[in-house]
């Protein structure tokens, strides 16, 4: 086996031998111009040497000429790929820097153990790893993730788009992924291992179409040489690790790039969870300056669903919104106002009549101490009655943990948010406005469907009666699930009514506050509440 | 500048070495100039008997090739060839020197047929100039003097040398011309007379014309009862002769011969020959060894190049070669005048025609005058010997005027 040192000095002499011919032919050129020069007899000399600042020009403009045609006529050539290939130590994010995803890490670790003990592996006899795919929603730090890998392992790593495979030309793409399966080769024959990064695997990835007109031909041929060279580096025994990233869902991509001995293993990588939001929360918020009295906890379970990029893209939005104040340090105003930036839109106000701004009041306050009182999941964060994009108020809530699957109390405590501002409405002014439409509908397609599809009627109708064709289902059971339907409706609303009439000192109370304040936080609304003797007990997050 | 230097350095290394690789002395510096020529021409081109001779700021270059013109008087093809050789080793060590040359005449002389040679003169800041493409070809070509032609010096010497030794084994010549080879067939006795040419000198006086300046030492004994003249002529003594040869008499060339010594109304009288011989203008400018005469001049190159484009105007131009017809064309300068005399006549005489020849040349003789930057010179006469002698003088100034069309021909006639 030939030494590492070795390796290298082939593996540069394979990668860069163009270079190193240009460069010896002009190193002979310069010698033979001296030595020609020496040789000439002085009349010629002297002229050579007159010449030269306009040799020199012409040469120059010449080039500068070529180069504008090339890049003009030919742009570098059609399987000129921009790859970037980084060495393992310079791309420098460690493990520590990967956060909120600690089971893919966990599986990610494993996977260097694999690359780096491939000798230890090969000799039990265990299977090589050749193919890393890691599926997720977007932002959720796969690339970050991939990084880390080639870090850990210490190996070179190269980057590249599944977009930039694609072009018009048939055949191009494949060209290209020839040319950077061969460039792996050439850095895994000198570094010992490589790893090619694919981003937007499913640019390529997608399940291939075979039209007899031709179409898709291009990713056709793209995926199938990509499939050929990776089986390709099992014969070479090269040691190529392919890193896919997608956040299409496992069914898009095409099933022969799946099977096993092409992308083996799958890693997930989903939304943090509240914990490692918490984590991720601490991390970005230790690059801002941010207040003392910041609840990271808070933070975190008002930022349900959101993905580590849109936690960083929050804290920076709220490190700009305090250096507009020309505040010194983040405060939970900003980060809330990053937030609902991000959620809900820009605020912009409409001008409202007295009685509208108070009806609005009332709309929201209705929504607040339904959900407030009863709903069992989630927590209101913020009320506000300043419009945003079509809608005049909002009260934002957020569930306090992730939750996969809603019950039926959660089911009946959304519907009863829902109508609650319609109530509420009804109670003060004996009357009620259309801004109740899209409450409406959402309640209404709960109820439908927890007696439709989920069995959760009173009536005890079970089963998914939508599936059934409609020409099949009788008029007598659809004006019967329509009535169970309907008495989940009327019970919500009585609830909902009871609920709000008994505690219509707390309504008129918040009403006061936000025709006041226009906005409540999440502080201001727990206080009014405790006032009351009705606060939440949730601890801070330390 | 630093971080420029530190970006570029190597570039910069190359460019530096590139440049130093230049900073040589000249190839062939001074006084290494004739050594160079003839080591150019042996060991390039295998040419061994080349001479070289310095005189002032004119390089002389003498090459002896037999078979130098063809039996139809042309120049051979293989000698052609040679005399190019030559040419480009002058051109090659004349443009690399730090030696202050500024004309080169080579010559080149048929070692069989008498006094055929061919004589290339030119000005070494052309030849520069060509190399450079600030001039072109042909124009570089009509700034060379090109003269294929028949020495009547050479020619004029071998004669005088035939005719002496014909002296020495021929007594029946020698009593025919006693008169003139005066005294020593007069008073040695018969068969001891013996003439040696000691030293020969010469001078052209037209294309046909030499006049040689002869110096021999003459032996004899003396004929009983002339004792006496021993005090005067020892045996042995020296004698001097002035020949004039006029190739134009094909037969008989030798048109006369005076002797230093003659005699006179009973009475031995000599004449100074020397004084004599110094009275006659050279015309030619390469001498019996094949170098120039004296160091060239540029009044005296341009005199001879303008007499030549005189000829070559009305001979290669389609529509004047037809009008015209040109018998000869000669310049030359003297004390800052310059004078071209040529002979050209109108085929069917029209009015205007003379303004037409007086025109083109004196417009030509401006412009190269101008481009040469010439300006040791006062006057320019320039003469039409055929038919009525036609002459214009014109100043320098009027020249110019006219180059520029400031005035009009009309007006200088």
């Amino acid at each position: 086996m030939p030494s590492i040192t070795y390796r290298k000095f082939r593996m540069h002499l394979m990668e860069h031998w163009v270079k190193i011919i240009i460069a010896f032919t002009i190193i002979i050129l310069i010698i033979l111009s001296i030595w020609g020069m020496m040789s000439l007899e002085s009349f010629y000399r002297n002229l050579t040497i007159a010449q030269m600042p306009i040799s020199i020009l012409l040469a120059g403009l010449n080039a500068g000429i070529f180069v504008f045609m090339y890049m003009i006529f030919l742009q570098g050539g059609f399987t000129k790929i921009k790859q970037t290939t980084i060495k393992g130590e310079n791309v420098n994010i460690h493990w520590d820097d990967v956060i909120g995803m600690d089971e893919a890490k966990q599986e990610a670790l494993e996977v260097v153990e694999l690359i780096k003990d491939r000798t230890k592996l090969l000799k039990i006899g265990g299977k090589i790893l050749r193919g890393l795919l890691m599926v997720g929603p977007p932002g959720c730090g796969k690339t970050y993730l991939a990084k880390a890998i080639a870090t850990e392992a210490n190996i070179p790593f190269i980057s590249m788009s599944g977009s930039e495979f694609t072009e018009i030309f048939v055949g191009v793409g494949a060209a290209r992924v020839r040319k950077l399966f061969k460039k792996a080769r050439t850095l895994a024959y000198g570094h010992g291992a490589s790893i090619i990064f694919i981003d937007e695997l499913d640019a390529i990835g997608r399940q291939r179409s075979f039209s007899f007109m031709g179409g898709g031909q291009e990713t056709n041929s793209t995926q199938n040489q990509l499939l050929v060279e990776m089986d390709g580096l099992k014969e070479k025994d090269y040691n190529i690790i392919i890193i896919g990233a997608t956040n299409a869902a496992e069914g898009i991509l095409d099933e022969a790039l799946l099977r096993p001995g092409r992308f083996d293993r799958k890693i997930y990588i989903d939304r943090p969870n509240l914990e490692e939001r918490e984590k991720v929360f601490a991390y970005y918020l230790k690059k801002v300056k941010y207040d003392s009295d910041v609840d990271i906890g808070r933070l975190a379970r008002q930022a349900v669903h959101k993905s580590p990029a849109e936690i960083e893209n929050m804290i920076k939005e709220a490190a700009l919104i305090a250096t507009r104040k020309e505040k010194e340090s983040v405060g939970h105003k900003e980060l809330s106002e990053a937030m609902e930036r991000i959620d809900m839109g820009l605020k912009h106000r409409k001008h409202m009549t007295k009685e509208e701004k108070e009806m609005v009041a009332f709309h929201e306050t209705g929504h607040l101490v339904t959900m407030y009182m009863l709903h069992p999941t989630d927590d209101v964060f913020k009320a506000s009655i300043i419009s945003r994009k079509e809608a005049l108020g909002v009260v934002h809530h957020q569930p306090r943990e992730e939750l996969y699957t809603n019950n039926r109390e959660k089911l009946l405590a959304d519907i009863k948010v829902n109508i609650g501002g319609y109530v509420a409405e009804k109670i003060k002014f004996g009357t009620t406005s259309d801004g109740v439409a899209m409450d409406f509908r959402n309640a209404m397609w709960k109820a439908h469907n927890m007696v439709w599809r989920v069995g959760m009627g009173d009536a005890g109708y079970v089963g998914d009666y939508t599936i059934i064709p409609e020409s099949q289902i009788s008029e007598s059971l659809k004006e019967k699930l329509n009535a169970e339907t309907d008495k989940i409706m009327q019970a919500c609303m009585k609830d909902t009514e009871a609920i709000l009439k008994k505690e219509w000192v707390i309504v008129e109370r918040f009403v006061k506050e936000l025709l006041e304040k226009e906005e409540l936080e999440y502080d201001q609304i727990e206080a009014i509440f405790r006032e009351y003797g009705k606060g939440h007990n949730f601890k801070k997050s330390g | 500048m630093i971080p420029f230097f530190k970006k570029y350095k190597t570039l910069l290394i190359i460019l530096f070495a590139v440049i130093l690789s230049g900073c040589k002395e000249p190839t062939y510096p001074t006084g290494k100039v004739e050594e160079s020529i003839r080591k150019l021409c042996k060991d390039e081109y295998k040419l061994d008997n080349v001479k070289t001779k310095i005189i002032g700021s004119t390089l002389g270059v003498y090459i002896p090739i037999e078979g130098l013109v063809d039996p139809d008087l042309k120049l051979n093809e293989k000698a052609g060839k040679k005399i190019e050789d030559v040419a480009l080793s002058i051109h090659r060590v004349i443009t690399s020197t730090n030696e202050l040359l500024k004309f080169y005449a080579l010559v080149a002389r048929d070692t069989k047929a008498s006094g055929a040679e061919f004589i290339l003169t030119g000005f070494v800041y052309d030849v520069i100039r060509v190399r450079l493409y600030d001039i072109s070809r042909g124009e570089y070509f009509q700034r060379i003097l090109r003269d294929f032609r028949f020495n009547a010096g050479i020619a004029g010497e071998q004669k005088i040398r035939e005719l002496f030794s014909a002296l020495n084994q021929n007594p029946a010549l020698a009593e025919n011309l006693k008169s003139i080879f005066y005294p020593v067939y007069i008073i040695g006795k018969k068969d001891t007379q013996k003439i040696e040419i000691t030293d020969i000198e010469s001078k052209e006086l037209s294309d046909h014309e030499s006049l040689f300046y002869v110096k021999a030492v003459e032996d004899y004994e003396v004929s009983p009862g002339f004792e006496a003249y021993t005090a005067i002529f020892p045996p042995g003594f020296n004698n001097e002769y002035l020949v004039l040869i006029d190739f134009a008499l094909l037969n008989s060339p030798i048109k006369e011969i005076i002797p230093k010594y003659f005699y006179l109304n009973n009475e031995i009288r000599q004449r100074n020959l020397k004084d004599t011989f110094d009275q006659y203008q050279d015309t030619g400018f390469i001498g019996i060894d094949g170098f120039p005469k004296k160091d060239l001049d540029l009044g005296w190159f341009l005199s001879q190049q303008i007499s030549r484009r005189i000829k070559s105007i009305f001979e290669e131009d389609k529509k004047l070669k037809k009008k015209f017809s040109v018998a000869s064309s000669q310049g030359e300068i003297k004390d800052g005048v310059f004078q071209f005399k040529f002979s050209i006549t109108p085929d069917a005489s029209k009015p205007g025609d003379e303004k037409i020849i007086f025109s083109r040349i004196m417009k030509m003789s401006g412009a190269v005058l101008h481009l040469y930057r010439f300006e040791g010179y006062k006057n320019v006469e320039f003469i039409n010997t055929a038919g009525t002698e036609k002459k214009i003088n014109i100043s320098k100034q009027d020249l110019e005027s006219l180059r520029k069309d400031k005035i009009k021909i009309d007006s200088l006639f």
